[in-house]
C-alpha cells in the first residue's frame, strides 16, 4: 500500500512537472530569501538561462527586470501577503535583448499555511509589443540596430538634439532609416506626448502639397466642400517630418520658411492666420546645399531647416551591422509569421556580408522578408534567398583578403610572444586594450 | 618619475550586490585606484532617473572600467564605443568581486552570444 502511495506521489510529481513544463507562461518559485528553488521550461526559453543554473540564485539576477530593485511584486506579495496580477514590466534576456513581459505573483504556503516563498508566473508579450510598435510606429533608440562607429557618434549627441527645440535635416542613401531616427528623436524628445506627422513631399503633386500641408477652408477651390486640416495643425504641440523635402516646390517652400520663422501660416482660403507650435524635422536623400547652390533649393529655408544636421551612411559602409540586423529580422519576422527560424547558414552570411545593398536597410529587410517565406527549416539556406543575390558571384578583392590575413597573424604572432597578455599586445600594436579585444573578437582568435 | 597609473573603476550596486541591471540601478559605487591601491570610493544616487539618464550620467563619469550584471546590448555597444573596459553578467558582493578583479582574477567574459 505504501509503496503504491510512493508510486502515486512519483507519479503525481512527474505529472505536475510535465504540466509546468508543457506551458507558455515561465514558472519559477523563491524562498523566503529571494533564492530561486524551482524554475520551469518556459522560464528558461523566455529569460535564457538555463534551468538547472537558476535554481539556487537570487532571484533578481535571473530574471533582471526594470522593476526588481524597486518594486518587486514578490517582497510586495510577502509583506502584504496579497496577489500581483498583470503586472507589466521588462526583463533582460541573456542576449541582452529587453523581453517584455506580463507577471502575476503571490505568496507560497504550507499545508499549515505558513509562508515559504513566493510564486510568480510571467507571460513575453513580444510578438503583441512589436505588432503594436509596428502599427503606431513607437520607435525609440533600443529599435535602431547598430555597433557602427558612425551611428554610435550619433547617438552620443542624440539626447540633446532630441531635447532641444532645434530643427533637424536628416541626410542618407534611401533605405537607412531616415524616418525611423525621425520617430526616435520625437519619443526622446519634450513633445513625445504630442502627435507625430510624417509627410512624404516627393508622393503628393504639387498642385495638393500645399493643401496637405496648411489645410484648407471650406470654399477654398471647387471640390473644398468643408473645411481640412492640414499636416501642422494636426502637429500641433508635437512633430512635423517632412521626408523628400529637396522635391518641394519654390512656391511651398517660401510659405514654409514663413511657417518656420513667424510661426504661423494661413490655410488655404482663409484670410485668418493660425499659430503653429510644431517641431520640424526634414530628411533628404540628396544633398541638398547642392540644391541651393543650383538653385533648386531656397537658401534662407536650408539655413532654417539645417540647424542640426545627421548623416547617415549607406549600409555597405557599415557591413559590421549586418549580422546584427539579420538577427533582428530574424527575431521580428518570428513574431510576426510566428515561424521559429534560429538564424542564417554560414554560406547565407557571406552573401549577405558582401552584397552592397543599393537599397540599404530595407533592402536587407526585404531579402530576410523573403527569406522567411521560403525557408522550410529552422535554417535559412542559400536557395532560400531571393535569386538575384544568391546568383551574384561576389568576390572580395584578393588584396583585401590578404591584409585582413597579415593583420590577424600578426596579432596571433605577438599574442604567443607575449604569453597571451593582451595589454603588453595592444601596446607592442600600438593600439588600446579595447581595439585589440574587438580584433580578436572579428578573426576569431582563440588561445 | 613615478608613473601613477590611476583607474577608476564602476559598479551599480543594489544592497552591496552588484546590481542586476545597469540601466535600472539606483546607486552606484565609484572606486579610484591607484597603483593597484584604493584611493577613493564613492557612493552616487541616482534615484528616479530614467535609463537614458543613467547612460548619459555614466557617459559624464567616463569610467575606466565597470564591472556589472545585467546590461542591454544596445548600453553594451555604446560603452564599449567610449572604450571603457565591460565586465559583464557578474553577480555577488561588490566587495568580493572588486578584490577578485584587483588580483586579476576577472577575465574580460563574451559579452553576447547573439546568433540562435
Amino acid at each position: 500500500m505504501i509503496n503504491m502511495k510512493k508510486e502515486n506521489k512519483i507519479l503525481g510529481n512527474k505529472l505536475e512537472s510535465l504540466i509546468l513544463d508543457s506551458i507558455v507562461e515561465g514558472v519559477f518559485t523563491v524562498d523566503a530569501d529571494m533564492k530561486v528553488t524551482y524554475f520551469n521550461k518556459a522560464a528558461e526559453k523566455i529569460t535564457g538561462v538555463d534551468r538547472n543554473k537558476a535554481v539556487g540564485m537570487y532571484c533578481f539576477n535571473v530574471l533582471k527586470s526594470n522593476i526588481c530593485e524597486n518594486n518587486c511584486p514578490i517582497r510586495l506579495s510577502f509583506k502584504t501577503g496579497n496577489e500581483t496580477i498583470n503586472k507589466h514590466k521588462n526583463i533582460l534576456r541573456s542576449d541582452g535583448k529587453k523581453i517584455p513581459v506580463t507577471l502575476n505573483s503571490s505568496v507560497l504556503r504550507d499545508n499549515e499555511g505558513n509562508m515559504i516563498g513566493g510564486v510568480e508566473t510571467f507571460r513575453d508579450l513580444s510578438p503583441i509589443v512589436e505588432l503594436q510598435k509596428e502599427i503606431e510606429k513607437r520607435y525609440t533608440f533600443d529599435d535602431i540596430v547598430t555597433k557602427s562607429p558612425e551611428i554610435l557618434k550619433i547617438f552620443d549627441v542624440l539626447p540633446n538634439i532630441a531635447q532641444s527645440e532645434s530643427s533637424v535635416m536628416i541626410q542618407g542613401p534611401s533605405g537607412t532609416g531616415k524616418e525611423l531616427f525621425a520617430r526616435a528623436i520625437h519619443n526622446l524628445s519634450f513633445r513625445k506626448a504630442g502627435p507625430f506627422i510624417a509627410i512624404n513631399c516627393g508622393a503628393l503633386p504639387d498642385s495638393l502639397i500645399e493643401s496637405e500641408l496648411f489645410g484648407y477652408v471650406k470654399g477654398a477651390f471647387t471640390d473644398a466642400k468643408k473645411e481640412k486640416p492640414g499636416r501642422f495643425e494636426l502637429a500641433e504641440n508635437g512633430t512635423l517630418f517632412l521626408d523628400e523635402i529637396d522635391s518641394l516646390p519654390m512656391s511651398t517652400q517660401v510659405k514654409l520658411l514663413r511657417v518656420l520663422q513667424e510661426k504661423t501660416y494661413e490655410p488655404l482660403g482663409s484670410t485668418k492666420s493660425k499659430k503653429s507650435n510644431v517641431r520640424i524635422l526634414s530628411a533628404s536623400k540628396n544633398n541638398l546645399l547642392n540644391l541651393v547652390n543650383k538653385e533648386k533649393f531656397r537658401e534662407d529655408l536650408y539655413f532654417r531647416l539645417n540647424v542640426v544636421k545627421i548623416e547617415l551612411p549607406p549600409l555597405s559602409a557599415r557591413r559590421d551591422d549586418i549580422p546584427l540586423l539579420i538577427n533582428h529580422f530574424i527575431y521580428k519576422f518570428n513574431h510576426k509569421m510566428s515561424k521559429h527560424v534560429t538564424g542564417v547558414s554560414h554560406d547565407v552570411l557571406t552573401t549577405l556580408m558582401r552584397y552592397n545593398y543599393p537599397g540599404n536597410i530595407r533592402e536587407l529587410e526585404n531579402i530576410m522578408e523573403h527569406c522567411f517565406v521560403m525557408c522550410k527549416n529552422d535554417e535559412i539556406q542559400i536557395n532560400d534567398l531571393p535569386a538575384e543575390i544568391s546568383d551574384i558571384d561576389i568576390e572580395l578583392p584578393q588584396a583585401f583578403d590578404t591584409i585582413q590575413n597579415l593583420e590577424k597573424g600578426k596579432i596571433i604572432e605577438l599574442l604567443e610572444k607575449n604569453n597571451w597578455d593582451k595589454s603588453k599586445t595592444a601596446k607592442e600594436l600600438g593600439i588600446d586594450r579595447t581595439t585589440l579585444w574587438r580584433k580578436i573578437k572579428k578573426f576569431k582568435i582563440e588561445h | 618619475m613615478i608613473m601613477l597609473n590611476t583607474k577608476t573603476i564602476l559598479f551599480p550596486i543594489y544592497n552591496n550586490l552588484i546590481s542586476p541591471r545597469l540601466d535600472y540601478t539606483r546607486h552606484f559605487k565609484i572606486f579610484t585606484i591607484q597603483n593597484g591601491k584604493v584611493i577613493k570610493k564613492e557612493l552616487v544616487e541616482q534615484y528616479d532617473k530614467s535609463p537614458e539618464q543613467i547612460l548619459e550620467f555614466i557617459k559624464r563619469v567616463k569610467p575606466d572600467v565597470i564591472i556589472c550584471n545585467g546590461i542591454p546590448y544596445t548600453y553594451f555597444v555604446q560603452l564599449d564605443y567610449y572604450e571603457i573596459e565591460l565586465h559583464c553578467w557578474l553577480a555577488g558582493n561588490v566587495d568580493d568581486i572588486f578584490s577578485e578583479y584587483l588580483n586579476g582574477k576577472i577575465n574580460r567574459n563574451k559579452p553576447f552570444c547573439i546568433s540562435k
